[in-house]
C-alpha cells in the first residue's frame, strides 16, 4: 500500500526542515524526505568550525525555526533540536530516484521502488547534490574527488586540482604549503575567480608553489596519472589525488523527467517560477539554491511560506514589509503587487524579470517622484546607479549655461549608464523635465540583473554606445545625424598594459574611451615620452582621420582592464563626407590638440627646474596602478623631512590606526607612492562585500562602515594595492598626551612605549582604510599635517597635467 | 638621470614657496615698515622700549612670540584644520621678521638683565629656526639621494648579509687575516647616537681596521700567503662594499639627526623664552 501525503517536501536543508516544521506545526500530512543519513547535507559539508552568516541582515526571519549568525556546529545542533521538537515526519536515506505527476496526483519513487504519492511538492534539493563531474574516462577511481574538508588531511602528495575558479584555486593554495600541487585550466588566466584569489594564485604559479596548466582540460584518468589535452599537445601530469571544483548545477536530467521547464540550455540556468516559488508543473515548488537563492534565511522564509499558503492560512512574504517602506515616499499607501506590476509595465529594465526576481531588485532600488526642475544629480557626483524613468522625462544639461541645449530622455528610456559603466564622476547635471516618476537601480544590484538577464546586459551595451559616440562626436546635434557612425562602432576589450594602437600604424579607426584609462606616448630621440593621460569617457585616435594613409603618430596603451568603442575609419570619413561639420569637429579637435601640444612644449622649455623624467614617473605611477585610481596619495621625499607626521595625523583622526604606510610603499625617483587608499574607479574591495558595507560618497570617497563590516576579510583580500588592513578597533594607541611627552617628541626624542594592547581581550576584526577623512569636514589630515609640502592627494589625470605642463599658482 | 632623479618632483610645492611665497612678502613687508617707523621716529630719549613706538614694537613683538610658539600645539592638531603648510610657511617668515622687530624694540640697548636674556633667548631660537628650515629644505632630497630608493631597514639587512659574507670567505684565510676581518666587520664608523649623528665627520673606514684588513690582503697575494688574485678579491671586494654601506647608513643617520637635533635647541629654548618674557614684561610695568 502507497502512503499519501498533503506534501512531500524534497532535500532536508534549510528551506526543506523550515517546511516541514512548519508544515508539523500546522498540523498538515507531509513528509520530508533526505538523501543522506543526516539533515542539510551541504552545511554538514562545510569544513569543520566555518562561520555561517545570516544575510540579509535586515530581512527578518518567519517561522519558528532557528536560524541566526554562528558557527556549522552549533546551527545544525539547533535544526536538530527544532526538527525534534516539531515532530516532523522525516525520512532519512530516501532519495528520490524518480518523480512523476502534478497538484493531487504526485508519485515518487524511493529505494527499494517504495512509491509514495503526494498532492503538492515542495522541492528543496539545493545544488551540491549534483556537483559536476570530470567527464572523461578513469574518473571514477576513488582518489578522484570532488570537495576537500580538511587541508591538512593532506601530506606529501601529488594532487591536481581541476577547474579555475575560487574554489579550486582557495583548494589549491591550501594545499600546496605540505604537498606537491599543480591545478589545471580550462582558460589561458584565472578571470573568472575573485581578484584576492587570482593575486593569490599568480603568486604561487609564480613563485613555482603551484604548478599551472592553462588552456588544458582532462583527457583521461589512469593509475597515478592524469592526461591533459594541452594547447601543445598531450600532457601527462602524475597525481596521488585529483580534486575537481567545477561548481554545481542543477540534475537536470531529473527535473526534466519530472516535466520541469528551464529558460535556456545553459547548464546553470535555474527553472523559472511564479511569486508562489511554483514552477510550471501545477502543485511542484521549488525553493533554496536550486531555484536561484543561495541565502539560508531566503530558503528558510520560502519553505514557511509555501506551507502556511497551503494550510491555509498564508502570510505576507518577508520582504513585503521592507518593500512597502521603500514604495511609501512615492506611492504612499499603495499596495506593494499594485506597484511592483505598475514598474514591470514602466520600466522595461525591470520588464524581463520575474517577479521573484523584481523584488529582491526593488529591496535594494528606490522609486522618486520629481517635480519639473529638481535635480536628479549633478554634474562631478561621484554616483554610479541606473536611472530609469517610468514616468515624466528628464533633461541632460550638456552645457550648464544653455539649459536650450539639453538633450531629452522620454519616458521608459534609462539614463547614467556611463557612470554605472565607468565608475567615473557623473558627466552632466539631469533635472526633471516634468513631473517624474523614476527608479534608481544602484549598481551592485544592476550587475547582478546584468549577469541572469543577458538582455538588461546588451540593451545596456547598446544604448551606452549610441550616447558615448553623441556625446562624443556631436553632442549639440541630434542623434539622428551620426546613426551611420553609431552602427559601425563595436566594443573593444583590453587588457592592462595592452597596446590599443601603436605608433606608424595606419590610422584605421577612431575610439571612445568607456572604462579604465589609458597612456599616449611618443619615441623622441630614441626615448619614449608621456604625452597625454586619457581618461574614461574621452575621444581618442582622432588625429590623422582627416587624411589618407596616415600613420599614428603616438602610441596608446591600456594601463589597467579597459574597454574602449571603436569605430572603423572608413566609417567615420564616410560620414564625414557627407556632413561637412562632423570634419570640423574633428579639425577644431586637432587643432586644439595641437595647441595644447604647444603649450606643453613651451611650458616644459620654460620650466629649467624641471628635470625630472616624466616618463619613467608616468610609467612607473601606471605599473603600480595609479591609472585607475581616482585620488592616489603622492610623497614626494625630495621634500619629505621624513616627520612622520601623515601618519600621526591619520591615526589622530581615525581611532589611533593609521591607514597610511610609508615604509610599505613604493618608489621611483623622489616620489613615494605609500599603501594607502586610491579610491579607485572601479573598487575591487566593493565588489565582493557580503553586507555591502562599502559604499562610495557622492563625493567620491570610497569608505567601509564600521557599524555593517562583518570582519570578513573580502576586501582586503580583493585590494590590488593591500590598503585595506584587518585591525581591532579597540586596539588604536590614542596619543598619550601629557606634558613630558609632548616635550620629548617635540625635540625629537623617543617616547616611552604606551601600554601594550592586551592581544587575548576578545575582539572583533573589521577593515579598516583611508576614507579621504570625509567626516572631518576638512581635507585629508594626511595632506593637511604635512608640514613642508611633500604630501599630496590628487587625482591621476591632474597630476599627469601638472607633469606635462607643470603646475600654475 | 640619476643626478637630477632626486631634486624634487615640480609639482609639490615646498612651504617656502606657498602661495607664491605670500608670508614671506608680509614678512618683509612688516620688516621694512617697521624699519622705516625707527627711522622717522624721534622719541624725547633715547630709542627705547619705554617709547610708544618701543611699546608698539614690543606688542608685536608679544604677540608674535605668542603665535609662533603656538605651532607646537597647532602642529598636533589634526582634523578639519587647514593646511599646516602655510602655518609652516608663516611660521619661517614672520619668525624672520620678528628678530627686526624686536631689536627695533630694544633701540640696541642690551645690559645684564633679564630683558637682555629674553631677547638673547629669542635670538637663539630664531637662529636654531633658521638652521631647522634650512634644514628642511636641504636635507630631504640630500637624504633621498644617499637613500637611493632604499631604506634603513634594507640597509641595514645588505650589511648584515655581507658582513656575514665576509667572515665565511675569511675562514679560508690564516687566523691573523681572519681575525682582521672579524674586526673590520664589526666597524660602524662610530656608535648610532644623536651625539655622533650631530657632530660626527664621515667615517673615515679605510683608516681602521678595514683598511688594515684589505692591506693584509693585498699582501697574501702571491708572496707570503700564497693566495690567488681570485681568492682574494670577493673579499676584498665586499669589505669595501660594506663600507659604503656603512658610509650612507651614517650619512642617513647623520640627516635623520640634523633635520631632529635642532629642535632640541628650538623648542627647550621657546619655553625658556616664554618665561623669560613673562619675566621682562611684569618687571617693565611693576617698576614703572
Amino acid at each position: 500500500m502507497t502512503e499519501h501525503y498533503q506534501v512531500a517536501i524534497i532535500g532536508s536543508g534549510p528551506g526543506g526542515l523550515s517546511a516541514a516544521v512548519t508544515a508539523a506545526e500546522q498540523g498538515l500530512s507531509h513528509v520530508l524526505l533526505e538523501r543522506t543519513n543526516h539533515l542539510s547535507d551541504t552545511i554538514y559539508k562545510y569544513q569543520k568550525g566555518k562561520k555561517v552568516m545570516a544575510h540579509p541582515m535586515r530581512l527578518p526571519l518567519q517561522g519558528s525555526m532557528p536560524f541566526e549568525e554562528g558557527f556549522r556546529e552549533g546551527i545544525l545542533e539547533n535544526w536538530n533540536i527544532a526538527a525534534e521538537k516539531s515532530g516532523a515526519h522525516i525520512r532519512l536515506n530516501a532519495e528520490v530516484r524518480k518523480m512523476s505527476g502534478q497538484r493531487g496526483s504526485f508519485q515518487l519513487t524511493l529505494p527499494g521502488d517504495e512509491i509514495i504519492t503526494a498532492d503538492e511538492v515542495i522541492l528543496a534539493i539545493g545544488l551540491q547534490g549534483n556537483l559536476r563531474k570530470v567527464p572523461v574516462p578513469g574518473a571514477d577511481r576513488e582518489w578522484v574527488q570532488y570537495q576537500l574538508d580538511d587541508p591538512d588531511a593532506y601530506q606529501n602528495e601529488r594532487i591536481a586540482i581541476i577547474g579555475a575558479g575560487d574554489a579550486g584555486i582557495e583548494n589549491a593554495i591550501a594545499l600546496a604549503s605540505h604537498n606537491e600541487v599543480s591545478i589545471v585550466n580550462r582558460q589561458p588566466d584565472f578571470s573568472r575567480a575573485k581578484p584576492g584569489n587570482v593575486a593569490a594564485i599568480e603568486k604561487a604559479i609564480r613563485s613555482g608553489q603551484i604548478r599551472a596548466y592553462p588552456n588544458s582540460a582532462p583527457a583521461r584518468i589512469d593509475d597515478e596519472a592524469l592526461i591533459l589535452d594541452t594547447a601543445e599537445g598531450q600532457s601527462i601530469v602524475p597525481v596521488d589525488r585529483i580534486i575537481a571544483r567545477l561548481g554545481a548545477i542543477p540534475p537536470r536530467k531529473f527535473l526534466e523527467e519530472a516535466g520541469i521547464k528551464f529558460p535556456s540550455d545553459d547548464p546553470a540556468a535555474v527553472p523559472e517560477l511564479n511569486e508562489t516559488y511554483e514552477c510550471n508543473v501545477p502543485g511542484l515548488y521549488i525553493i533554496g539554491a536550486l531555484a536561484g537563492f543561495t541565502l539560508i534565511k531566503q530558503a528558510v522564509n520560502q519553505g514557511h511560506e509555501i506551507i502556511r499558503r497551503m494550510a491555509g492560512d498564508p502570510i505576507p512574504p518577508a520582504d513585503e514589509d521592507l518593500l512597502r517602506q521603500r514604495f511609501d515616499p512615492a506611492f504612499p499607501g499603495a499596495a506593494v503587487n499594485d506597484v511592483l506590476t505598475y514598474l514591470r509595465e514602466h520600466v522595461p529594465v525591470l520588464a524581463g524579470l520575474t517577479m521573484l526576481q523584481l523584488r529582491e531588485a526593488m529591496l535594494e532600488s528606490s522609486i522618486f517622484r520629481f517635480a519639473k526642475g529638481d535635480t536628479v544629480f549633478k554634474r562631478g557626483d561621484y554616483t554610479s546607479s541606473l536611472w530609469n524613468i517610468a514616468e515624466g522625462s528628464a533633461h541632460v544639461l550638456i552645457n550648464e549655461a544653455r539649459p536650450d541645449m539639453a538633450v531629452r530622455i522620454g519616458t521608459a528610456e534609462f539614463f547614467g549608464e556611463l557612470g554605472l559603466i565607468s565608475g567615473r564622476r557623473r558627466s552632466a547635471t539631469v533635472i526633471a523635465g516634468e513631473p517624474a516618476v523614476m527608479v534608481e537601480i544602484p549598481r551592485r544590484t544592476m550587475r547582478r540583473l546584468q549577469a541572469s538577464v543577458k538582455a538588461i546586459k546588451a540593451e545596456l551595451d547598446r544604448v551606452a554606445m549610441r550616447r558615448i559616440v553623441h556625446t562624443g562626436l556631436a553632442r549639440d546635434r541630434p542623434i539622428s545625424d551620426i546613426e551611420d557612425v553609431i552602427a559601425g562602432a563595436e566594443l573593444k576589450r583590453y587588457k592592462a598594459f595592452e597596446t590599443i594602437c601603436a605608433e606608424g600604424d595606419p590610422v584605421d579607426a577612431l575610439y571612445f574611451l568607456r572604462t579604465g584609462s589609458a597612456t599616449v606616448t611618443r619615441v623622441e630621440n630614441g626615448r619614449e615620452v608621456a604625452l597625454n593621460y586619457i581618461a574614461a569617457g574621452s575621444l581618442f585616435g582622432e588625429r590623422g582621420l582627416l587624411e589618407d594613409g596616415a600613420t599614428r603618430a603616438a602610441t596608446i596603451r591600456a594601463t589597467v582592464a579597459c574597454e574602449a568603442v571603436r569605430v572603423d575609419a572608413t566609417v567615420v570619413r564616410a560620414s564625414m563626407d557627407r556632413m561637412p561639420e562632423l570634419r570640423a569637429i574633428f579639425e577644431n579637435a586637432v587643432q586644439s590638440q595641437l595647441d595644447q601640444t604647444v603649450r606643453s612644449a613651451l611650458a616644459r622649455a620654460g620650466q629649467t627646474q624641471n628635470k625630472v623624467d616624466e616618463t619613467a614617473l608616468t610609467s612607473f605611477l601606471m605599473k603600480q596602478g595609479v591609472g585607475e585610481a581616482t585620488n592616489a596619495f603622492i610623497i614626494d621625499e625630495g621634500l619629505c623631512t621624513r616627520c612622520g607626521n601623515c601618519e600621526s595625523a591619520c591615526a589622530s583622526t581615525h581611532d589611533g590606526i593609521s591607514r597610511v604606510n610609508r615604509d610599505a610603499g613604493q618608489r621611483a625617483m623622489s616620489v613615494l607612492l605609500p599603501v594607502a587608499c586610491r579610491h579607485c574607479e572601479n573598487p575591487h574591495c566593493m565588489s565582493d562585500c557580503p553586507v555591502d558595507a562599502i559604499t562610495r560618497a557622492p563625493t567620491g570617497e570610497v569608505f567601509i562602515n564600521q557599524q555593517t563590516c562583518i570582519g570578513c576579510s573580502n576586501c582586503a583580500n580583493n585590494c590590488p594595492y593591500g590598503v585595506i588592513n584587518m585591525v581591532d578597533p579597540t586596539s588604536g594607541q590614542k596619543e598619550p598626551q601629557n606634558w613630558l611627552t609632548w616635550l620629548l617628541d617635540s625635540v625629537g626624542l623617543p617616547t616611552p612605549a604606551p601600554k601594550p594592547h592586551d592581544h587575548n581581550a576578545p575582539h572583533a576584526m573589521k577593515a579598516v582604510k583611508c576614507d579621504l577623512c570625509k567626516d572631518t569636514g576638512g581635507s585629508p589630515s594626511c595632506v593637511a599635517a604635512c608640514p613642508t609640502g611633500a604630501a599630496i592627494r590628487v587625482a591621476p589625470e591632474t597630476y599627469m597635467s601638472w607633469l606635462r605642463d607643470g603646475r600654475g599658482q | 638621470m640619476a643626478s637630477s632623479a632626486n631634486e624634487p618632483v615640480s609639482i609639490h610645492r615646498s612651504f617656502l614657496v606657498w602661495r607664491g611665497g605670500y608670508y614671506g612678502k608680509v614678512a618683509l613687508a612688516l620688516s621694512a615698515l617697521a624699519i622705516v617707523g625707527y627711522w622717522i621716529d624721534h622719541p624725547s630719549g633715547p630709542p627705547n622700549g619705554g617709547s610708544w613706538l618701543g611699546y608698539a614694537y614690543g606688542t608685536i613683538g608679544l604677540g608674535l612670540i605668542g603665535w609662533l610658539a603656538w605651532f607646537g600645539i597647532r602642529r598636533r592638531r589634526y582634523g578639519g584644520q587647514g593646511p599646516l603648510e602655510g602655518w609652516m610657511s608663516a611660521h619661517v617668515y614672520l619668525g624672520l621678521a620678528l628678530i627686526v622687530i624686536a631689536t627695533l624694540h630694544t633701540g640696541f640697548r642690551f645690559h645684564w638683565n633679564v630683558h637682555t636674556l629674553a631677547f638673547v633667548l629669542m635670538a637663539i631660537v630664531i637662529l636654531s629656526g633658521v638652521f631647522g628650515a634650512y634644514a628642511f629644505v636641504r636635507y630631504p632630497a640630500m637624504m633621498t639621494t644617499n637613500r637611493a630608493g632604499s631604506t634603513l631597514k634594507t640597509m641595514a639587512a645588505e650589511l648584515a648579509s655581507l658582513d656575514q659574507q665576509c667572515r665565511d670567505l675569511a675562514l679560508t684565510f690564516d687566523d691573523e687575516v681572519a681575525a682582521l676581518v672579524v674586526q673590520a666587520t664589526e666597524d660602524y664608523g662610530g656608535k648610532f647616537t644623536f651625539r655622533e649623528g650631530l657632530l660626527g665627520r664621515g667615517p673615515n673606514l679605510l683608516a681602521g681596521a678595514t683598511g688594515a684588513a684589505i692591506a693584509k690582503l693585498r699582501d697574501q697575494v702571491g708572496g707570503v700567503g700564497n693566495a690567488q688574485p681570485a681568492e682574494v678579491l670577493p673579499l676584498v671586494q665586499n669589505l669595501t662594499k660594506r663600507a659604503t654601506v656603512v658610509v650612507k647608513m651614517r650619512r642617513d643617520w647623520r640627516y635623520r639627526a640634523q633635520l631632529l637635533l635642532w629642535r632640541a635647541v628650538h623648542v627647550p629654548l621657546t619655553i625658556a623664552l616664554v618665561i623669560a618674557l613673562g619675566i621682562h614684561v611684569f618687571a617693565v610695568f611693576y617698576y614703572r
